[in-house]
C-alpha cells in the first residue's frame, strides 16, 4: 500500500534527520563506508514498506536502529568469512608507532592513538557481540534497550558486553606489544 | 559506573565514525531504492510465488525452508539479477513412498552397511510411483487436474560413491513438467543412506525458469557427514563464491552430471556451518549462471 503524502513527508524528514547517524552506526557494524550506506538503504527500504504502521509517537529511530543491527548480523552470515574493515593500513607493530603513542601498561586501551587498531579489534568480534558493543557504547543504549533491540536476554547482553570488552582489551594489548620498540 | 576503558571506547567510536563524508541528498537515494524494490516485488508476484516453501525431511520431521534469491554479492549497489533463481522448495509428496517401496523390495532400512548386496537404485516401480507423486503434488499446488499434467523423469542416477558418506548408498531422480502457463516445475527425489546412521530421504519441488536449472540435494540430519549434492548435467563449472580456497571447500565432479561439495573437516563439523558463508554458482554449457545462495537455501 502506498504512503499518503503526509506519511511520505514524515519519512523524508526522518531520513534527512537521521541518515548520517545511522550510517555511522552501520559503519561501526560493517567497517566500510560503502557497505554501511548500502545497509542503511536496505533497512530504510524495508521500513518504508511498513512506515504507515510505525508509531510516530514512539521511537522510529530506535526501531530503525534495531533493524540495522539485526540486518548487519544477518548479512554478515552471507559475507566472506574474513571481513576486512580497513583494507589498507592497520597498526601491525611493524615499524615505528604513531606520534604521541602512549604505551601506558596500566590500562591496555588508554593511550592507543591509532583508531585503525580499534577498528581491527572491532572487526574480529563476532557479529552479534560487535552489535552489542556498538549499540551500548556508540548509540549509548542501556542493557535493557540493547536486549530489546537485538531480541536477546538481558543476561546475554551483559555477557556479550563483558566478553566484547575483554576481547577488545586483549586485542589492543597485543597490538601495543607488537608495536613496542626494542 | 563505567571504567576508563569504556569511556575511552565511547569517545573513540564517536571519533572513528565522525570522519565519514555526509551524503548531500540521502532521501533521493532511498526514493530510487524504494522504486526499484517495488519493481522487483511486482515482477516476483507476476512470476508466481504461489508454491509453498517447506520441504519436509522423510525422517525426523525437521523442516527445511528454502527461499529464492537472485542477489549475488554483498556490498555496493545491488545489481539486477543476472542469474536464474533456484526457485522455491516444497515437499512434493511422500518420500515415505520411497522407503515403503524399498521395504517392499525387502531392503533393510535400519542399518545399511557396505556389504549390502542390493544396490540402492531406482527401480521402475519406484520411478513410476515417484512420477505419480510428482504429478499429484504439482496438481495440488497449481490447482491443475492431475490428468492434464504430462511429466517425465529427466534424471535417474545411482549416486557415485565419491559423493556419499563412506559405505553409503544413494540415488537421485529429477522429475519435470511444463504447465500450460509455461511455468516449469522440477522435483528432486533422492535417497541417501549413511553406512552407520541409518537412512534418510527427501523430495523437493522446485519452481524454475528453465528445465536446465540445476538442483541441489541437501543431506538429512541422519546423514550428518554427507554433503550437498548438485545435479547439473549441463554444468561446465561449479564454483564457490567468494572463494573455495578460503573456505576450504572442494567441488568435485563425480561425473554423469553429479557434483558434490566436500571439505576436510571433522565429521562433527556439519555442512551447514560452512555453507552459511558461501554461495554455489553453476555455469551451464550455454553460459547461463545459476546462483544458490548458501544461507538462504540451507537455513532451516
Amino acid at each position: 500500500m502506498s504512503l499518503t503524502a503526509e506519511q511520505e513527508e514524515d519519512f523524508r524528514r526522518f531520513v534527512e534527520a537521521h541518515w548520517h547517524r545511522l550510517v555511522r552506526t552501520a559503519f561501526l557494524l560493517v567497517g566500510d563506508h560503502g557497505r554501511a550506506e548500502d545497509l542503511v538503504q536496505q533497512v530504510l527500504v524495508a521500513v518504508h514498506r511498513r512506515w504507515d504502521s510505525v508509531d510516530p509517537a514512539g521511537s522510529p529511530l530506535g526501531y530503525v536502529r534495531a533493524a540495522l543491527a539485526n540486518q548487519a548480523i544477518s548479512n554478515s552470515r552471507r559475507n566472506h568469512v574474513r571481513e576486512t574493515l580497513f583494507g589498507g593500513v592497520t597498526f601491525s607493530g611493524r615499524g615505528s608507532p604513531p606520534p604521541g603513542f602512549d604505551r601506558d601498561p596500566r590500562d591496555a586501551y588508554h593511550g592507543v592513538e591509532n583508531r585503525e587498531a580499534l577498528l581491527g579489534a572491532l572487526k574480529d568480534l563476532p557479529p552479534r557481540m560487535r552489535a552489542v558493543v556498538v549499540l551500548r557504547y556508540f548509540d549509548d543504549l542501556s542493557e535493557a534497550a540493547t536486549a530489546q533491540a537485538l531480541e536477546m536476554s538481558l543476561g546475554s547482553v551483559k555477557s556479550q558486553t563483558s566478553r566484547g570488552l575483554q576481547r577488545l582489551r586483549e586485542a589492543l594489548t597485543a597490538t601495543m606489544s607488537e608495536g613496542s620498540l626494542s | 559506573m563505567s571504567s576508563r576503558f569504556e569511556d575511552q571506547l565511547r569517545e573513540d567510536l564517536r571519533e572513528l565514525s565522525i570522519v565519514l563524508p555526509e551524503r548531500a541528498n540521502p532521501y533521493a537515494r532511498i526514493t530510487a531504492a524504494v522504486a526499484a524494490d517495488r519493481r522487483r516485488r511486482r515482477t516476483r508476484a507476476a512470476a508466481g510465488t504461489a508454491l509453498a516453501f517447506a520441504a519436509t525431511l522423510a525422517i525426523g520431521g525437521a523442516v527445511v525452508r528454502g527461499m529464492p534469491s537472485a542477489e549475488l554479492s554483498p556490498g555496493g549497489p545491488r545489481p539486477e539479477p543476472t542469474s536464474t533463481p533456484t526457485g522455491t522448495f516444497r515437499h512434493a509428496g511422500d518420500a515415505g513412498v520411497v522407503i515403503e517401496s524399498c521395504l517392499n523390495m525387502g531392503m533393510d532400512l535400519g542399518i545399511m552397511d557396505a556389504g549390502l548386496d542390493e544396490p540402492l537404485i531406482c527401480t521402475p516401480e519406484l520411478e513410476s510411483r515417484g512420477l505419480a507423486n510428482f504429478r499429484a503434488a504439482v496438481a495440488a499446488t497449481t490447482n491443475t487436474p492431475p490428468d492434464s499434467i504430462e511429466a517425465e523423469v529427466s534424471f535417474n542416477q545411482t549416486l557415485p560413491e565419491s559423493v556419499l558418506p563412506a559405505g553409503g548408498k544413494g540415488y537421485a531422480m529429477i522429475y519435470q513438467t511444463t504447465l500450460p502457463s509455461g511455468k516449469h516445475i522440477r522435483a528432486t527425489d533422492a535417497f541417501v543412506s549413511n553406512a552407520t546412521q541409518g537412512v534418510g530421504g527427501f523430495v523437493y519441488l522446485h519452481e524454475v525458469e528453465s528445465l536446465a536449472t540445476p538442483v541441489i540435494i541437501l543431506p538429512t540430519e541422519l546423514g550428518a557427514n554427507a554433503t550437498p549434492i548438485l545435479i547439473a548435467p549441463e554444468a561446465t563449472t561449479v564454483r564457490i563464491a567468494p572463494s573455495d580456497e578460503d573456505l576450504d571447500i572442494e567441488v568435485r565432479d563425480a561425473g554423469e552430471g553429479v557434483w558434490s561439495l566436500q571439505w576436510p573437516l571433522p565429521e562433527e563439523a556439519y555442512w551447514y556451518t560452512v555453507l552459511h558463508s558461501a554461495d554455489v554458482i553453476v555455469t551451464s554449457a550455454d553460459g547461463t549462471e545459476y546462483t544458490f545462495p548458501g544461507p538462504e537455501i540451507l537455513d532451516p
